[in-house]
């Protein structure tokens, strides 16, 4: 026995590096392929044209396949919830959704979780309260957003705004997004003594719709790119100073003409493929919550085709 | 306490190299050549496969390189041919004061859309003068602002290509903004009959660039393109938002550096194979990326190398090991069966019918010697037991109790008689010294001064009781005295000269005793006168051990002649010359080996002539 030990040894060796070339062989070349869904509000929108470039960029390099759910037909959580379902259905690896409205999502997150990957557009995570490890966002930070906002319109007309009164659009206020750059955007010109002379929310039509009773305001301020949309003819035919943040072709357009004054423009780009990158990282290594926040661009019409800032207003390709 | 081993010892065993068997260095031996040359081919293999990939993809990315390549050139040609148009045939033509190219913009525009975004001619002041296919020049733009406008004017001579930037000249009620690569010139304009200068732009629709070469990328999955300018700002780049946002890093500063052909690079911790290629006229670079690290093909092949190697290496063991068991085997039972006679064992030689003509022959040989040795055994232990019976029969002579009887007859005789006592303690004093030298304390070689002694004790006993009926002497040179002999050999000699020569003689018998040295023999002669032998007697009677003895020790001149040779070896021994009538003489003929100790000692035991 003694004297087989070498052989005995030998062949042992050989066979576990045997076992283990075949065992490398027959793993497959091609990794997995993911399926992502992303739900996000008005998804036919052009606004959204960036992020999908983003979402195409992201979809070459970590080979996933991600399809954009349709979503003109959304109105309310609920119909949000069952295009969710849908897509669990179906099968999907992870969800990138921002919720049409963060109220009452404690329960649809929770159950969202419970049987398949989350990432969360445009909302903070801290307000639901669920495990650590489960959702993934990314996210402007609204705060930040709106005091910079607000602070292009200072750098313009001064901050001292006793006796001028101010219009804000704000689209979606059942948004949480939304919601915070609202309450931000009052309490600075709440403590800059501007009065705020009317606030219209809602779709793009109820925004346009409202707009005829209300009064001509000094300045008018929009949270988003739906509410700069819909507030550039107003702005334009009264000439009242718009200032917004969005990135939409209209908005552009309405950057260009001059009738925004000043736009912060987010990345969203970048917020397509860090939501795609995230997700695919929490699919193949389940990790602890990352928040990922975009950045944003402050553009005028003076600086609006400068290099840097025509790539985040035009990206090339789209 | 254990033995304090140092690691060469302790390497040795676990290795067991010092007692390694024929099995084990051939296995080993034949394993590892042929391991060697497996592992040798298929990393040859490996490498020429390696390398005939990388070669593959690089000639892929030449060719595709340079196709692309022409591509953009014909783009860029056709542009510069329809700035060319546009400028010979109708701009220059024309005095712009009371004329228009808008015209032939218009057709050139419509004929070439999908290639480009615009034409527009300005004067040197920035004016609009003429444009296709929107001639709604923004109110706030400034075009001598426009990079394209500072190169036409900055350099007249040339075509300037710019970097793609996004179009601010016109207003678009469509909202539309292009992604445009501007070709300015400057242009010579007749104006009221005067020349100025101005700018033509065409500006060339960057998505017919982008679309080239993202095609390229998308067909092509073992490499990348990106095309630069010649100071390495990128154009186009597959990647080109990632970069714009920092997330992605690309080396076309550095490739910006490079000649036409294949480089290979570091960046970012990979090895890459580098292609480049200029655009004519432009300075651009396009470039092409592959990596010179194992694609995964490759590394499944480099798995499948390894795996051959070690299947290849166990079926090369397993029948390696078979080979050598069968060679060795054979070789094994045959040294087991060796190693068994040599502890005794009864079961004889044994030889697998398997083993190969070489084992066969040395089983055969090893069984001759094994044979022979046990003949010679057999031939000494006989040599053995003929020493100890001739010797036991020597002895035995000197106690002969006829001998003694008479002897002692004698010495009662002369005590009885009276007057004869001195006679009587001669004989008691010669009879003990006879007996005494006859055992010498138990050995068998003595000196031969001893054994004259011996005989002279022998003859001075025989003088008295044959009442000196005959006369004897000695002449022993004392020189020899000091040499070795076997005792017991004179005395059976000269019993035979009494008893077989002088004792019936009527007149006085005669026995001489001489001895010499020659060279290095001594010889001992025992010669007496009596009535000889008879010659066909004399023939046999060194070799007829039947022979019965009449009288005396009876021992005999066999026994001294077979113990002589038993002990010195067969050139030795008594010769016998006899005459009837005349006498006979008895030659004791052995080697001078001086007595000491060491010589006695090995004579005993049968050595001394070994180490000679």
């Amino acid at each position: 026995m003694k004297k087989n030990k070498p052989f005995i040894i030998t062949v042992l060796i050989l066979s576990i590096v045997i076992m283990s070339t075949i065992f490398a062989l027959s793993s497959p070349t091609v990794e997995n392929i993911y399926e992502i869904s992303v739900i996000v509000p008005n998804s036919s929108n052009n606004m959204w044209n960036r992020f999908e470039s983003g979402v195409r960029e992201a979809m070459d390099n970590e080979n996933v396949i991600v399809n954009i759910v349709n979503t003109t037909d959304m109105e309310t959580l609920a119909d949000q919830k069952n295009l969710i379902d849908k897509e669990i259905r179906n099968g999907t690896d992870g969800l990138i959704v921002e919720f049409i409205s963060s109220n009452d999502t404690e329960k649809v997150v929770d159950d969202i979780v419970s049987r398949t990957n989350l990432l969360l557009l445009n909302t903070k995570c801290a307000m639901y309260d669920i495990d650590l490890k489960k959702v993934d966002t990314v996210t402007l930070d609204d705060e930040l957003i709106a005091t910079t906002l607000t602070s292009q319109l200072f750098d313009q007309v001064g901050r001292d705004l006793r006796f001028k009164r101010v219009g804000i659009l704000a689209n979606n206020v059942d948004q949480y997004n939304m919601k915070k750059r609202l309450n931000t955007v009052e309490d600075i010109l709440d403590h800059a003594g501007a009065k705020i002379d009317w606030i219209v929310s809602g779709s793009s039509s109820e925004m346009e719709e409202q707009l005829k009773f209300v009064d001509i305001p000094n300045y008018m301020i929009g949270l988003n790119s739906v509410s700069l949309d819909s507030g550039i003819d107003f702005a334009k035919k009264y000439n009242i100073p718009l200032y917004g943040i969005g990135g939409s072709d209209q908005n552009v357009n309405a950057l260009d003409e001059g009738i925004i004054q000043s736009m912060l423009v987010p990345d969203v780009f970048m917020m397509g493929y860090n939501s795609v990158q995230l997700m695919v990282q929490r699919i193949k290594f389940p990790h602890e919550r990352k928040e990922k926040i975009i950045d944003f661009y402050t553009i005028n019409k003076e600086n609006m085709f400068s290099k840097q800032n025509e790539s985040i207003l035009f990206p090339i390709g789209d | 306490m254990s033995e304090h081993k140092t690691f060469k010892d302790k390497f040795d065993d676990t290795c067991n190299f010092k007692s390694i068997s024929i099995q084990g260095l051939m296995l080993i031996s034949f394993t590892v050549v042929s391991a060697v040359i497996v592992f040798v081919l298929e990393i040859i293999f490996y490498k020429f496969f390696s390398i005939q990939s990388a070669q593959t993809i690089i000639q892929s990315t030449k060719q595709v390189t340079s196709q692309t390549t022409t591509n953009l050139e014909d783009y860029l040609q056709q542009m510069r041919q329809l700035s060319d148009t546009l400028y010979y045939n109708s701009i220059k033509e024309i005095d712009i004061s009371n004329a228009t190219c808008e015209t032939e913009m218009n057709m050139l525009y419509e004929a070439n859309k999908d290639k480009l975004i615009s034409f527009a001619l300005f004067s040197e002041d920035g004016k609009l003068i003429a444009a296709s296919p929107n001639a709604d020049l923004k109110d706030d733009v400034d075009v001598k602002t426009q990079q394209w406008f500072l190169d036409a004017v900055s350099e007249v001579e040339n075509l300037h290509f710019s970097l793609p930037h996004v179009q601010n000249l016109f207003d678009d009620s469509s909202i539309r903004y292009n992604w445009v690569i501007s070709l300015s010139r400057s242009v010579s304009l007749n104006d009221h009959g005067k020349m100025c200068e101005g700018v033509l732009l065409v500006d060339m629709n960057y998505s017919y660039i982008e679309q080239i070469l993202n095609s390229v990328n998308t067909d092509n999955t073992n490499f990348y393109t990106y095309l630069i300018d010649g100071s390495g700002a990128v154009i186009y780049h597959p990647k080109q938002m990632l970069i714009n946002s920092g997330d992605y890093k690309e080396n076309n500063m550095k490739a910006a550096l490079y000649k036409d052909g294949l480089h290979n690079e570091e960046f970012e911790g990979e090895n890459r194979n580098v292609v480049v290629d200029t655009v004519g006229y432009t300075g651009w670079k396009l470039v092409a990326v592959s990596s010179a690290n194992p694609s995964i093909y490759e590394n499944r092949v480099r798995y499948i190398v390894i795996l051959l190697v070690a299947v290849t290496f166990l079926i090369l063991m397993f029948i390696n090991r078979f080979i050598s068991r069968f060679v060795s085997r054979p070789l094994y039972v045959l040294a087991e069966s060796i190693s068994g006679l040599s502890q005794g064992s009864k079961k004889g030689l044994e030889i697998l019918p398997g083993a190969t003509s070489e084992v066969k022959h040395l089983g055969e040989v090893i069984h001759f010697y094994e044979q022979s040795n046990e003949r010679l055994v057999h031939d000494i232990v006989k040599e053995q037991d003929e020493k100890r019976k001739s010797e036991l029969d020597a002895l035995q002579a000197q106690i002969n109790p006829h001998f003694l009887y008479n002897t002692l007859d004698s010495i009662v005789w002369m005590i009885e008689e009276g007057g004869k006592q001195k006679d009587a303690v001669f004989m008691i004093t010669e009879l003990a010294s006879l007996f005494r030298l006859s055992l010498s304390k138990g050995k068998t070689i003595i000196t031969i001064a001893d054994e004259i002694k011996h005989g002279k004790n022998y003859m001075n006993i025989q003088a008295v009781r044959f009442k000196n009926h005959f006369i004897y002497d000695f002449d022993i040179p004392e020189e020899i005295e000091k040499y070795c002999t076997v005792k017991l050999i004179v005395q059976p000699i000269l019993e035979n000269a009494i008893y077989y020569g002088v004792k019936n003689m009527d007149e006085d018998g005669e026995i001489h005793v001489k001895g010499w040295k020659e060279n290095d023999d001594i010889y001992i002669t025992v010669s007496d006168n009596g009535f000889g032998i008879p010659e066909d007697y004399l023939k046999t009677i060194l070799s007829d051990t039947e022979h019965k003895k009449a009288h005396g020790s009876g021992v005999g001149l066999i026994n001294v002649h077979k113990r002589i040779q038993l002990r010195f070896g067969e050139q030795y021994g008594i010769s016998i010359a006899s005459e009837l009538d005349e006498g006979t003489c008895v030659t004791i003929h052995i080697p001078a080996v001086p007595y000491t100790e060491e010589n006695q000692k090995a004579l005993e035991e049968g050595t001394y002539f070994e180490k000679e």
